[in-house]
């Protein structure tokens, strides 16, 4: 399986703005696509911030199932801090939610109106 | 902003002799800064007058350097009263603001609990890290675990692109103050840019105060941004404080807090304050509450 070490992607310590949060989006998208596994390595990333997780990883659910994220994508996790590990935890939590309510308005919005 | 002499009483922002963190103190100031900028006739000078500022919470420098720099912005010549108190003239020039603007020469800090008054591009990520790296973390000369210093350095990080995201500001003010006696460290970030009621009433159907938008922009999952999975700025740094320090956010009427316990309150400002000011204060003690990160994350995992 191919080891997708960040710091050295985003050629930074810093995960925090949305340029470099996108280009690691654009990465693991192709990788799914080229339907290619990838380990997620957070080694030395000194800053992680949700707005820089929220492109990166949340956006992925926009790309494919979980089922399907899950067998291409996988984290590992002892590369992270506790913090790290929380906050990508929480990411995840939030977009997931997030799609299947919107899914559901979707859904209800095609019962009301047909 | 130049120094002189105070003639003109009706252009003059008085400051509080107390001058703390509360409401009365920030309400008493907007109050004075919309009153000067709505006044009729000659409206091209501002005076700040810290004549009898006995006592000035260091971080909240922050606060009035907006409030110089909106004026400014409306093409105001600001000025400062000469007569200003002594030991509030050494705090604003240990934390280089009169240095900044040409008001006075940088003093050493002798106790090494000033942070220094910076405004910077707020896409200058680089220059932001190494003033929290190489500034504010190594001048807390009290032993902090590895993890209460990622927290702080990434709840700063948080809030410095939340302010960008909301106010689509060039420029962020920040600045802080060690409590050695008391453990703790405050700091001071703040924008001029579009206020983050203003924000949220545009961006939401919802007919929200202030401070309701306010409470709404710190919950989990609630963004201004069009993008499904963001909203968890704020609510991290709101969460990771919880028994670790409080929070206050005032912007445009908006005065809201919340405390070291998790308890949230808020009071609406007599009048408004041109852009967003967060102040967070960590305690430096390690406390229980740190137990929330000790997640196996051997046995979680993590999984889409």
């Amino acid at each position: 399986m191919e080891r997708i070490v960040i710091k050295d992607i985003i050629k930074t310590d810093l995960a925090v703005t949305a340029d470099k949060a996108q280009y690691l989006f654009q990465l693991l998208a192709s990788k799914i696509k080229e339907e290619n596994p990838v380990l997620i390595d957070f080694t030395d990333i000194r800053i992680l911030t949700t707005a820089f997780l929220n492109i990166a990883i949340g956006e992925l659910y926009r790309v494919e199932k979980s089922e399907i994220l899950n067998k291409y994508i996988s984290f590992d996790v002892n590369t992270m801090t506790n913090l790290q590990f929380s906050k990508i935890k929480m990411v995840m939590s939030n977009s997931k939610e997030k799609l299947s309510k919107r899914q559901e308005e979707e859904i209800e919005e095609v019962i009301l109106h047909g | 902003m130049r120094e002189e002499i105070v003639i003109e009483i009706k252009n003059i922002i008085k400051m509080p002799s107390n001058f703390i963190l509360n409401f009365a103190n920030i309400n008493r100031v907007v109050k004075q800064f919309n009153h000067l900028v709505n006044l009729d006739g000659d409206n091209s000078k501002a005076y700040f007058n810290f004549a009898d500022t006995n006592w000035f919470n260091a971080e909240l420098t922050t606060f009035i350097g907006t409030l110089v720099s909106s004026l400014q912005q409306m093409d105001y010549t600001v000025y400062i009263s000469k007569n200003i108190n002594s030991r509030t003239k050494t705090i604003l020039q240990k934390n280089g603001f009169l240095a900044m603007y040409k008001l006075g020469e940088k003093i050493s800090d002798t106790y090494d609990s000033t942070i220094p008054y910076i405004v910077v591009k707020s896409e200058e990520i680089k220059q932001i890290d190494s003033y929290l790296e190489e500034i504010v973390i190594p001048k807390i000369n009290y032993h902090m675990s590895s993890e209460k210093v990622e927290i702080i350095n990434s709840a700063l990080f948080e809030v410095i692109h939340n302010i960008k995201d909301h106010s689509q500001s060039d420029l962020v003010f920040m600045c802080g103050q060690y409590y050695h006696k008391n453990r703790k460290l405050v700091f001071a970030i703040a924008d001029t840019g579009v206020t983050i009621p203003v924000n949220v009433q545009k961006n939401t159907n919802e007919n929200f105060s202030d401070n309701e938008s306010i409470s709404w922009a710190v919950e989990k999952g609630n963004s201004t941004k069009n993008i499904p999975s963001s909203g968890l700025g704020l609510y991290d740094i709101k969460e990771n404080l919880r028994g670790q320090g409080s929070l206050c956010i005032v912007s445009n009427f908006a005065y809201w807090e919340v405390q070291k316990s998790g308890k949230c309150s808020s009071r609406e400002l007599a009048a408004s304050y041109p852009g967003s000011l967060i102040i967070i204060s960590f305690s430096l003690d390690d406390t229980s509450e740190n137990n929330k990160y000790n997640l196996d994350r051997e046995t979680d995992g993590l999984f889409f």
